[in-house]
């Protein structure tokens, strides 16, 4: 079973989003045991890889427009990400470590974790770019699935 | 103790959230503990908030996390911000630190 939709680029849309694509992971996997982890995982990196899209491939404007697919079958979540903003640097694909935190209070980090998250938690993230569209597939295996 | 009455804190609420804590810093409360028990979901950007409101209370109080549910807490390991935070299991807990 899968979905695809369509949302003005919000951020309050990126949360209606979410909840579409966690309420859909969990009704097919029925929240089966130890499956709950894996859809609370794509929850997350939906949320971050959304909130990209608004903030950075748009830019904040609000009037443009991305799309989402999800579906939940075969042992796995496949969700794929459509926007024609902003090319994704390929320095966002290689963060596959956090910066070292220098210890002061200041230096602290209030942002840059979305891209870390997602490579850490899917297990593939792939990007595509064909005639100004960004395609971006989170795939995340269900333990004991069938 | 500030009790965070939304169950996501998200982009979509991040600054406002910030705000409002700093707000709250800013009139005095400089003991702060924050139950996350309502919270079930929470990004970078709302961890961001949090850290955000972390840094402006400075060296002028004392601010710990309370409560924070299975998700929350994957969140914080992540980002290794549950090594800069105190964070505790319960509210009669961080209360009583």
């Amino acid at each position: 079973m899968s979905f695809q939709l369509s949302y003005a680029s919000t951020l309050a849309n990126v949360s209606a989003a979410v909840k579409q694509v966690a309420d859909h992971c969990r009704r097919q996997t029925a929240c089966a045991p130890g499956q709950d982890l894996a859809v609370e995982q794509v929850e997350l990196c939906v949320a971050e890889a959304l909130t990209n899209v608004v903030k950075h491939a748009y830019g904040g404007c609000e009037t443009e427009t991305f799309h989402i697919a999800c579906q939940a079958a075969r042992g796995q979540i496949v969700v794929e990400i459509i926007d024609r903003g902003k090319e994704l640097p390929q320095s966002a694909l290689e963060q596959t470590e956090l910066q070292p935190f220098s210890g002061e209070l200041s230096d602290l980090p209030e942002s840059g974790f979305g891209w870390f998250i997602i490579l850490d938690q899917m297990d593939t993230v792939s990007y595509r770019r064909e005639s100004g569209t960004n395609f971006l597939t989170l795939t995340k295996q269900l333990i004991g699935a069938n | 103790m500030i009790e965070v009455l939304e169950n996501s804190v998200d982009a979509s609420i991040a600054v406002d959230f910030k705000e409002s804590l700093c707000d709250e810093i800013d009139q005095g409360r400089f003991d702060v503990v924050l139950d996350l028990s309502r919270v079930d979901f929470i990004d970078s950007s709302g961890m961001g908030a949090i850290v955000g409101a972390f840094k402006h209370m400075g060296t002028r109080g004392t601010f710990a996390v309370a409560c924070v549910t299975k998700s929350v807490s994957q969140v914080f390991r992540m980002t290794r911000m549950d090594k800069v935070f105190d964070v505790y299991p319960t509210l009669d807990e961080a209360l009583a630190r």
